[in-house]
């Protein structure tokens, strides 16, 4: 064996171990009715496991929470981050205070920050009801309809600081050339940001919302942590329903196949958002 | 179109002091070249004509009106910046189009506008391609498309040629000076090019540590330079700075070597100035070795060693017989045509 395949060899052998071995079982498990209670009764039923999801709803719909869930989370972590971003980025004084600050709810667990959440607006206990009570107000942060947002909002409380690192990253290695140039030719700052902003950006914010998209579809200790899927299965995402097929009805041969198809669905929002990126990058 | 007027202007970064006092008036129509090395301050001086640096002092009057806090838009001046600086995301026709989009022009117009201006620089066959899809050459001119699409009161132009090859930049050179006196528009040029400044200028500015060292037309610069620096910055090959002493309508360089007749120089020490194309190899005089000979084509690089001193003379193509790397030659002045600076302040005597 050449000299540079045996130098690679140790790698290649930890990453068949780790994650070659897990992926061929999974997809294997995939592919039969393997349940942990009746492991006697294994027998492969090939494609059976997907056509299965086909019909299954309970499947679509946790597709369409956690769809939901990631548009919302995302786009408010977007509009929010670059708002913020091109805030600081003008910013003179106590930047790196500031700065430091901001990121600091992405240091937290996310089964902490579920937690925390779930007591801080805690219909009964939590300061925040307290607080609306005494105007009156009351709003059930966990019911039917406004769990789902509850919960996307805590993920843009806790995400947000990072689209902001990636943005303003971003803006501070834009050219400054192009932005003088659009001073002298007389644009106005939306006209700016909408001509020049935008476009210039448009690679960091490809590449920010694919990973927090990423992150976001992957959502499950706010859930678990807080509304366990509830009301009804108003928050039941599909790392969820993965996590009860699999874990808590034993099915892991269905759930097996769940986990496959998000991950068809992942790669192919990931393939078409690079290729997207390379062309742009080609311009 | 408008005259521009520098009062006093002054610029600091913190403590450093990059222009000071600047009093400047670029004449309505004309086309004026601040020159000089870098970081004497030129394109700062420039930034704070379009608007893009705020001053530290002083008052800048575009026509009659003071802009000096006015913004870069309300300024009515445009700019051709030294990258170009084109929207890469934007096709040739919106980059030239996007002054009037931003000044809210009716798309029509625009179009209009843009497809006159593309003609004048022949760009109409590039109208749809990106900048990343032109030559060095042809993203200049969508610079200077841009810029002279909206008819502003005045045009600066800051090092537009220093990117492109030496071709080009003739080429290119003899483009805007075409389009400037088509247009008839007042222009700002910088570079640190001094063959570049007495080509293209009405008015030449040479700038120095964030002041003026000279202005005037680029011959009055050339022939009468206020001082050394002016001197040996201006002309190609510099000016021979020979730091000597006049006496008895003669001049002796401190360093033994050279020995010249100065008919009507005062008497004294003397910093004395000698335009290579102005040393003459000729028999008589003093006595020099020829150490290299540059051949540019027309004419030669000639630097001749006179005992201790380095001369450097320019001879032209028709009298290059006999001169040869290591020919023993004679060095004369033209008549008429010696300089004398000052040893201790560096001025024109």
């Amino acid at each position: 064996m050449a000299f540079r395949y045996r130098m690679l060899a140790p790698l290649v052998a930890l990453f068949v171990a780790v994650v070659g071995y897990p992926m061929v079982y999974s997809f294997w498990l995939s592919l039969t009715n393997y349940r942990i209670t009746r492991t006697g009764q294994t027998k492969f039923v090939g494609l059976a496991q997907y056509q299965a999801l086909l019909s299954n709803d309970s499947f679509w719909s946790a597709l369409m929470v956690t769809a939901t869930f990631m548009v919302t989370a995302v786009g408010l972590e977007l509009v929010i981050g670059l708002g913020l971003a091109m805030a600081l980025r003008r910013q003179k004084r106590v930047r790196d205070f500031t700065r430091s600050f901001l990121l600091s709810p992405m240091f937290v667990t996310p089964i902490a920050v579920g937690l925390m959440f779930r007591f801080l607006l805690n219909p009964q206990l939590g300061p925040l009801n307290l607080l609306l009570e005494k105007l009156h107000l009351s709003y059930d942060y966990f019911g039917p309809g406004t769990a789902l947002f509850t919960l996307a909002f805590i993920d843009v409380w806790q995400w947000t600081p990072f689209m902001v690192l990636m943005l303003l990253a971003g803006l501070e290695s834009l050219p400054r050339a192009p932005f003088e140039a659009a001073r002298v030719d007389g644009a106005s700052a939306w006209l700016t940001f909408r001509s020049i902003t935008i476009p210039l950006l448009s690679g960091v914010l490809v590449v920010a919302v694919l990973l927090r998209g990423l992150d976001a579809m992957r959502v499950f200790e706010y859930v678990y942590a807080i509304t366990r899927g509830g009301p009804g299965t108003d928050t039941q995402t599909i790392q969820y329903l993965i996590y009860q097929t699999g874990i808590q009805f034993f099915r892991l041969g269905q759930a097996s196949a769940m986990a496959y198809v998000v991950l068809i669905i992942v790669l192919a929002i990931v393939i078409v958002l690079f290729r997207r990126m390379v062309k742009e990058a080609r311009r | 179109m408008a005259s521009i007027s520098l009062q006093n202007v002054t610029k600091r970064f913190g403590d450093v002091t990059v222009v000071e006092d600047l009093d400047l008036e670029l004449e309505h129509g004309q086309f004026t070249v601040l020159v000089g090395p870098s970081g004497c301050g030129k394109t700062t001086t420039l930034r704070m004509i379009a608007g893009l640096e705020e001053t530290s002092g002083g008052r800048i009057l575009v026509g009659d009106v003071d802009v000096t806090g006015l913004e870069p838009k309300d300024r009515d001046i445009a700019m051709v910046f030294q990258n170009y600086a084109l929207y890469g995301h934007l096709s040739v026709r919106r980059n030239i189009g996007f002054p009037l989009k931003a000044r809210g022009v009716a798309k029509e117009e625009i179009d209009l506008r843009v497809t006159e201006v593309a003609e004048s620089l022949s760009l109409t066959h590039l109208l749809e391609r990106l900048p990343g899809q032109l030559s060095g050459g042809q993203q200049q001119r969508v610079a200077i498309g841009r810029a002279i699409i909206r008819q502003p009161k005045a045009f600066l132009f800051d090092e537009p040629l220093s990117n492109l090859d030496a071709k080009l930049r003739l080429e290119m050179r003899t483009e805007l000076l075409r389009l400037q006196r088509q247009l008839g528009v007042t222009a700002v040029f910088v570079t640190h090019d001094q063959e570049e400044a007495m080509t293209l200028s009405d008015k030449v500015v040479v700038m120095r540590d964030g002041r003026v060292a000279q202005q005037g037309t680029p011959a009055s610069v050339y022939a009468e330079p206020a001082d050394t620096f002016v001197a040996a910055f201006v002309g190609s090959p510099t000016m021979n700075l020979l730091p000597g002493e006049v006496a008895d309508g003669v001049f002796r360089s401190a360093t033994p070597g050279l020995v010249l007749p100065t008919e009507g120089m005062v008497p004294g020490p003397v910093i004395l100035g000698l335009r290579p194309e102005d040393a003459l190899l000729t028999p008589g005089g003093s006595d020099g070795t020829i150490d290299l000979v540059e051949l540019l084509g027309p004419r030669a690089i000639v630097r001749v060693r006179c005992a201790e001193i380095a001369l450097t003379t320019v001879v032209e193509g028709s009298a290059l017989a006999g001169i040869t790397e290591g020919a023993t030659v004679g060095v004369q002045a033209r008549p008429g045509s010696l300089h004398a600076f000052d040893p201790d302040t560096q001025q024109r005597r």
